[in-house]
């Protein structure tokens, strides 16, 4: 059986002396909530703590509440909680939708929102066994120099892959990030950057401890798709978030779109806005939308499929997406 | 009463369902499994693995390894350096490398140490010292090498001159294929490729050694073939083999991946022998991949022939395997990719060509439905394309060829019982395939196969007369009966099949019945769990020991009542008198009269094949089974045209596995065959990443995440329907039901597929991207380096270039259906001699298949750009002449190959559309569309594909304004654009000014001698700036000439009642015709360019 | 070695494991409590399924630690006083274990299942059924089980 590399094991009882163990032990240290994508990273030997501080029942990071007109979600909460959750469900459907689309149920018992925000990036050269990593001369990503996909530049280009993400950029949401040097509230849409070694701007010594997604407004719809081989236990091959609010007379009133699956980031649909406010969501402007997203969406082969297939899906599920926006 | 009904009424277990013997300590946790075993003092044991595809070993250091606290030994290849290999002709492998690794992951050391942390550091403290060889990944590239160092063999040549690369060719012809493939009046070629699969049980291998005081070697394992592996290990560790014992616990799914030695068994054994402490190995699910043994991946090509009545005629099939590094069973793959494609249809001539090819890959074997799976994929594509061509509906095309029971196949195999064409039955039936066939809408389809497979070999792998299976059964006073069982339980439910067996005969009820197995210290031989033998053969060796002591029982009891033993019945925990049941005793009382007559009661049974029921050719025997089994598949697909994603909803699945012992277990084999096929069919892929993706000849993706086998929402319904066909030397009639039931899916997903959209998928998987790229060049939404592409090779390879300048793409849109059809036509056409005829007369008679064709208005107005619209499903009055011209075009240039992809016959076919359809036969947005038909006929005429005769049979000029669309607008959509609005009015005035002339309806019938079949008649506007009202073909009905047109919304293309005279004088709105008689040569739109157009002579008119 | 306070199938089982241990591993080789399975090595395919709180999780991703003081139940713990739950029950009578490899992990998935909703619809079963892989039975039988656990009338006769 693939073993986990040794590690001593923290539960601290409250998030400060989290905080304290991760300040205390540095790059030695990742907390753990979920586990799902870490311990099979462990396995892999992507990560090595020697320390590994789990975050389980801090309550300073569990709970769903909808409160001055925030809708505010405890890092903790798992993926299944999200999936099932009145409020969620009710306010936030798009957000339940991806989290059900997560993996497999049992993933999703274990796994968790702050956990899925942030997931390491994969790449088929680096989501690997140390055995064939090494049989490979490994890559930038970890303990090697060259990128096995563009074969050029010092660039990693491994794909972001959670499901939740996108939804959240739509929705507006932020995340909070509680370290050493007190607390800051980011929003997800600049959470992420381009780098596929680490693609968040969460420091060493931060927290991921709650997510609040301003409570929509009556108008807004959204909808979430998800590409992906097998209905369970995989990872998106593309994924696409898409919100819009409509006027009295049907129009469009604000119009964004999130793709995801490509690179290290998510990708904000650039151009929408133009496009769509002040007409009619119709067939028409469906396919110019989705043109616009196909022209600015380019996967590389950090996925073993067809990158031809790929890119055209992006025109396919971007419009599907607008198709399933709910209409008044 | 039927034999069959008799069969049956005569058992009271067998036939019924029942618990499976370990059913509950499997659904309980239980269930013992080798990695569930702990001993005492236990090591684990690791093996170090190559990270070179080819590289010779120059040297391995063990001695840091050695020195870690915890590891208590460390071995490589030189301490076992003994070849073997499962076939006894071919042993190319050793435990351990030595000298040379294959393949990476090739297992090159082990260690054994306190725990497996300790024995990873010992791996890692092992220095290897490598020097790479050139790898090869293809069959192509390794069938290049010559031995040198530069082209290296993998294996050294079995004899001087040999190409080391080659495990085995075998070729062999029955009766005369070339005759007989000249003989058919049709014939299908094809290429197909199979990709690698493999098996993915979720048990990894595991074994564990321990070797005692006295000298005994134990090994545990989780393999499939107890009794090869203690050959093996016997041997190659240079034991006595009566000191050696193999224990299978249960083995959690195999599936063939576990039917020969692998190196943690061999690895075990030696470091328990050095360490004196038993050792355990239990591979990561890595290794599990790199173990493989799983299905070659099959480059194939077939020729198959038939009668115009649908007859088979000859079948002649190449093939290469990749093998990968090693040989395994493959001897036998090669035989089995050619001899077991001879049934269920009669083939009167068949040769095959089959090469196994080495390759730097984990080795290729045996994976359900060994060797034949793939092969059997690509002959059911064959039939289906083939059925076509007859337009015989498939599964009677199946059912006419069907070879018959008790019969032999041309490669002389024994075929005794036979139920494939209730197989066939069934499948049409319960999918109510008549109502689906080519019937349901465009997206969704239907499709059929049918598969033989073998119920055991009749030779063992390593020559020998023993029994091929055996078993002892021991009662004792009790009522308890002991069965000793030494065949494989590997989920397929063989210890509970001989424990109902023992019960059936016996008499008692199945909870007295004990199986004691996985043992070969106690238990007979039993060759294991591969070829579908096991039912057959230990049931039948079951059946004798049984037997054999139900007549001691009889006979005792008999002696007791004083009767015959004949009439002594055992049944239901009861020995019964038969003339009056009412006079019984318990079956513990029974066996114990028996016991005192004949003491402690035991006997042995056994089975062996049949061994004259092959041909007497080398490789005859290869293939020969006692008996076969058959099965039919429909399946029932979603084909989603935008992404390419099938979805199979249904799979019916009737098998033939001669009588269902068990139905629960048989449906169980059924359905888990179906499931395999189908995932095979749609989603996996044993691949391995090339020297471009960082490093040749790695494992693409050696991960149950990556390599992905289908959850339970993506498994489609799978239904399963038992057909019994009692064969007369199986256990009560029973055949195989595990391997057959595989074969099918994969061909009936694939014919399904091209009954939904119109591709066809001749490469497996068929995964979206796949599906996907086929339907774009199949709808021919073309673009140019597309076009090209598909073009590539084409004789003409620039259609069309007749017109203008040439160009190498054409714009146009079409459906595979549109694609089907043309093929269909130009087949059909060629077959009339349409090719030979005048081409009027060609066009009457290819116009009139069109008949019934349903008309549809404005076909041609696509929104967005202006494309050459291909429609063939659906007619107006001009697409109907124009697509009539251009498929006669078609039929008649001797360089159109209508076997051509989709895409090159859709593309050529456009390009002939286009140009009849736009002015100077090209395309240049809406304006260029020859709108007033009588510009059509002007257009044609300069450019010589039509000569009009108009004003040649006494027209008159009938001047007067053109000008409908321009006073229309609102009628087409187009001119909202204004720039098209001013060309089309610029063409109008163009129009308007020109001459144009007519023949008045009081006229036409003087004029019928001069007008011939096939020329284009227009029926001329009465409405004010309306040129042609009306269009269709002149066709001679007694006499008299009638007009084929498509004419009114809600009808179909029609042959008129009356004559054309009278029909234009019967409609108001119509007033006369023009008449254009359609030209040859100078008209077919060739690719070159190099024919002048307008030049030629009107054909017909030489007399 | 750190000693680990356990509460499984009922019973407080403290466990002595070297810290990186995981659940299956300390279920397995230290309890001997070998019915959860090891297939995948990394949390792909389901065979090591065990109900912890009553929810269907991964023993081979979840550090042993992680489960501390949380109620743990696997595929023996199904069974009430050694009589097979109704579902054990059924997937005997209806052949939905063929290897029986994968059938530990489902069990815990489908018991957790039925404790939510006690007559599932086909929909639903699959659905609950998406993280364990069974390579044997095309899981047709696996439904048959299911629904003949919650409706014995459902049994083919």
């Amino acid at each position: 059986m693939l073993r986990l590399p040794p590690f001593r094991y923290h539960r601290p009882d409250s998030l400060d002396e989290a905080r304290e163990l991760l300040d205390r032990h540095g790059e030695e240290a990742m907390v753990i909530a979920g586990g799902t994508d870490l311990v099979p990273n462990m396995k892999h030997r992507l990560f090595e703590p020697s320390h590994l501080i789990s975050l389980r029942g801090l309550p300073e990071l569990t709970g769903v509440e909808e409160r001055k007109g925030w809708i505010d979600i405890g890092a903790l909460e798992t993926l299944s909680a999200l999936s099932t959750h009145p409020v969620v469900r009710l306010r936030l459907p798009s957000l339940a939708r991806a989290a059900g689309l997560v993996a497999g149920p049992q993933i999703r018992n274990s796994a968790t929102l702050g956990g899925n925000l942030c997931l390491d990036t994969r790449c088929t050269y680096y989501n690997q066994t140390e055995f064939w990593r090494k049989a490979l001369g490994c890559c930038l990503k970890k303990d090697g120099s060259v990128c096995h996909v563009t074969r050029v530049g010092k660039k990693c280009v491994a794909a972001h892959s959670a499901d939740t993400p996108p939804v959240l950029m739509v929705l507006g949401a932020e995340v909070e990030l509680s370290g050493p040097a007190g607390t800051r509230q980011v929003p997800v849409r600049d959470f992420f950057v381009t780098d596929g070694i680490r693609n968040t701007v969460r420091e060493p010594g931060e927290i991921l401890t709650r997510v609040r997604v301003p409570a929509p407004s009556a108008s807004l719809a959204t909808a979430y798709r998800k590409l992906r081989v097998r209905g369970a236990i995989d990872f998106p091959l593309l994924s696409i978030a898409v919100g819009a609010t409509f006027r009295e007379d049907g129009t469009v009133g604000t119009m964004s779109g999130v793709v995801s699956g490509l690179g290290a980031r998510p990708r904000d649909l650039t151009g929408w806005t133009e496009l769509a406010v002040g007409s009619l969501l119709d067939q028409e402007l469906i396919e110019a939308l989705a043109d616009r997203a196909h022209a600015q969406c380019h996967p590389l082969e950090n996925m073993i499929v067809d990158p031809d297939w790929r890119r055209e899906m992006v025109r396919v599920e971007v419009a599907r997406a607008l198709g399933e926006l709910p209409r008044a | 009463m039927s034999d069959r009904a008799k069969a049956k009424s005569e058992q009271h277990l067998i036939g019924k369902p029942q618990r499976k013997i370990d059913g509950l300590a499997k659904s309980t946790g239980e269930a013992r499994y080798t990695d569930d075993i702990a001993l005492p003092g236990m090591l684990h044991g690791k093996i170090l693995r190559s990270p070179h595809p080819h590289a010779r070993i120059v040297s391995i250091d063990l001695e840091a390894a050695l020195a870690i606290p915890g590891v208590h030994a460390a071995i490589s290849g030189k301490d076992l350096p003994v070849r073997y290999g499962i076939i006894p002709w071919t042993p190319d492998e050793y435990p351990l490398c030595v000298e040379r690794v294959r393949y990476i992951g090739d297992g090159v050391a082990a260690v054994a140490a306190v725990d497996e942390d300790t024995a990873n550091q010992a791996l890692e403290a092992i220095r290897v010292e490598y020097e790479e060889l050139p790898a090869f990944l293809t069959p192509e590239d390794a069938l290049g090498a010559n031995g040198s160092d530069d082209a290296p063999f993998i294996h050294p040549a079995r004899k001087e001159g040999r190409n080391g690369n080659v495990t085995k060719r075998v070729e062999l012809e029955f009766g005369d294929v070339d005759s007989a493939l000249a003989g058919s009046d049709v014939t299908v070629e094809g290429d197909y490729f199979f990709e690698g699969t493999t098996h993915t049980p979720i048990e990894p291998h595991c074994a564990i050694g321990q070797f005692d005081g006295t000298g005994k070697l134990t090994v545990w394992s989780a393999t499939q073939v107890p009794h090869y592996l203690h050959r093996e290990l016997a041997r190659v560790l240079d034991l006595d083999p009566a000191r050696v014992r193999v224990l299978q616990p249960l083995v959690g799914g195999a599936f063939g991946g576990k039917s020969e030695p692998f190196d943690l068994e061999f690895c075990v054994a030696k470091l328990a022998m050095l360490t004196g402490r038993p050792v355990k190995i239990l591979y990561t699910r890595e290794e599990v991949f790199y173990a493989h043994r799983g299905r070659h991946p099959f480059d194939m090509h077939y020729v198959t022939g038939a009668t115009r009545d649908g007859m088979l005629t000859g079948v002649d099939a190449r093939i290469v395997l990749d093998g990968g590094a090693y040989a395994s069973f493959g001897l036998v793959t090669t035989y089995y990719s050619g001899q077991l494609l001879a049934a269920p249809y009669h083939i009167p001539a068949y040769r095959f060509d089959s090469t196994r090819v080495y390759t730097n890959k984990p080795a290729c074997g045996p994976k359900r439905g060994h060797g034949s799976v793939q092969p059997r994929f690509a002959f059911e594509v064959q039939l289906d394309k083939l059925a076509e061509k007859l337009e015989l509906d498939p599964i009677e095309f199946r059912r006419r060829n069907f070879m018959g029971a008790h019969r032999r196949t041309v490669n002389e195999l024994r075929v005794t019982s036979n139920g494939f064409l209730e197989c066939l039955e069934a499948v049409e039936r319960a999918s109510d395939w008549k109502e689906k066939f080519r019937k349901l809408p465009m997206g969704r389809g239907v499709g059929v196969a049918g598969s033989c497979y073998i119920s055991g070999t009749n030779y063992p792998i390593y020559p020998n007369d023993m029994p091929q299976s055996a078993i002892q059964i021991q009662l004792d006073r009790s009522g308890r009966v002991a069965v000793f069982s030494g065949a494989s339980e590997i989920g397929q439910g063989c210890d509970s099949m001989v424990a109902y067996v023992a019960a059936e005969e016996l008499g008692v009820p199945l909870e007295y019945v004990r199986v004691l197995r996985g043992d070969t210290d106690f238990t007979p031989v039993d060759l294991g769990a591969y070829s579908s033998r096991v039912t057959f053969m230990l049931g039948n060796a079951c059946i004798d020991a049984a037997r054999k002591l139900r007549r001691k029982v009889q006979e005792a009891v008999a002696e007791h009542w004083g009767c015959r033993p004949a009439q002594v019945l055992l049944a239901g925990g009861r020995a019964l008198y038969g003339p009056d049941t009412e006079r019984q005793i318990p079956v513990d009382e029974a066996f114990q009269l028996a016991e005192t007559r004949f003491g402690t009661l035991g006997a042995t049974g056994w089975y062996n094949t049949p061994k004259d029921v092959h041909g007497d050719y080398r490789g005859g025997t290869i293939g020969a089974s006692p008996a076969y089994s058959f099965t039919a598949h429909v399946a029932e697909v979603e084909v989603d045209e935008e992404t390419g994603v099938v979805t199979v909803d249904k799979i019916w699945v009737a098998h033939d596995c001669g009588r269902a012992l068990n139905p629960v277990l048989v449906e169980g084999q059924m359905e888990g065959s179906a499931y395999m096929g189908f995932a095979e069919a749609l989603m996996e892929e044993h691949v391995f990443k090339g020297s471009e993706q960082g490093r040749a000849g790695l494992h693409n993706a050696p991960s149950l995440l990556d390599y992905r086998i289908p959850t339970s929402l993506d498994t489609p319904e799978l239904e399963s329907l038992i057909v019994e066909s009692i064969d007369p030397e199986g256990p009560y009639g029973a055949k195989e039901a595990g391997e057959g039931p595989l074969h099918p899916s994969i061909p009936a997903i694939a014919n399904a597929i091209y009954d939904a959209v119109g591709v066809r998928m001749d490469r497996l998987p068929f995964s979206a991207p796949r599906v996907w790229r086929a339907l774009r060049r199949g709808r021919g939404v073309v673009t140019g380096l597309l076009l090209l592409a598909a073009l590539a090779g084409c004789a003409d390879p620039v259609p069309g270039a007749d017109a203008g300048p040439a160009r190498d793409t054409v714009v146009y849109s079409a459906t595979p259906e549109d694609a089907s059809i043309i093929r269909a036509k130009v087949v059909w056409g060629r077959e009339e001699g349409l090719d030979t005829l005048a081409v009027g007369e060609a066009m009457a008679s290819l116009g009139l298949t069109f008949l019934g064709t349903p008309y549809r208005p404005g076909t041609l107005e696509a929104p967005g750009e202006e494309r050459v619209v291909v429609n063939l499903r659906e007619l107006d009055c001009v697409t109907f002449v124009e697509t009539v011209a251009a498929l006669t075009e078609l039929i008649r240039d001797p360089s159109v190959d209508p076997e051509a992809d989709a895409a090159r016959l859709e593309a050529r076919f456009a390009r002939a559309l286009e140009a009849r359809r736009y002015r100077g036969g090209e395309l240049d947005g809406y304006p260029s569309r020859l709108h007033y038909f009588s510009e059509w006929i002007r257009d044609n005429h300069e450019r010589g594909r039509v000569h009009d005769l108009t004003a040649e049979l006494g027209g008159d000029a009938y001047p007067g304004p053109v000008d409908f669309m321009s006073t229309h607008p609102e009628a087409y959509r187009q001119l909202a654009d204004p720039d098209v609005l001013t060309a089309v009015v610029a063409m109008e005035a163009r129009e308007s000014a020109r001459p144009r002339f007519r023949i008045p309806e009081d006229r036409i019938q003087g004029v019928e001698a001069g007008i011939q079949a096939g020329d284009i008649i227009a029926a001329t506007s009465a409405i004010e700036g309306l040129d042609v009202a009306h269009t269709g073909i002149a066709v001679r009905v007694n006499g008299r000439v009638h007009l084929l047109h498509a004419p009114l919304v809600g009808e179909e293309v029609q042959l008129s009642a009356v004559p054309l005279a009278d029909r234009i004088k019967g409609i108001p709105g119509q007033d006369g015709i023009m008449v254009a008689r359609p030209l040859d040569g100078a008209g077919v739109t060739r690719g070159n360019g190099s024919e002048p157009g307008g030049t030629a002579r009107p054909t017909g008119q030489e007399d | 070695m750190r000693i680990v306070q356990l509460h499984v199938n009922g019973d407080r089982r403290p466990a002595g494991v070297p810290e990186h241990y995981t659940l299956l591993e300390t279920l397995r080789y230290a309890l001997g409590l070998t019915g959860s399975k090891q297939g995948c090595d990394k949390g792909d395919c389901g065979a090591c399924t065990v109900l912890v709180d009553g929810r269907p999780t991964l023993s081979c991703i979840t550090p042993v630690w992680e489960v501390e003081g949380r109620e743990v139940v696997t595929v023996e713990g199904l069974a009430a006083q050694g009589h097979p739950s109704p579902l054990q029950n059924a997937f005997d009578l209806m052949g939905a274990a063929q290897c029986g490899f994968c059938t530990p992990g489902i069990l815990c998935s489908l018991s957790a299942l039925l404790a939510e909703t006690p007559a599932p619809d086909l929909p639903e079963i699959k659905e609950a059924l998406s993280g364990n892989l069974c390579r044997c039975t095309g899981y047709t039988k696996i439904y048959e089980a299911v629904w003949a656990a919650v409706d014995p009338d459902r049994i083919e006769p």
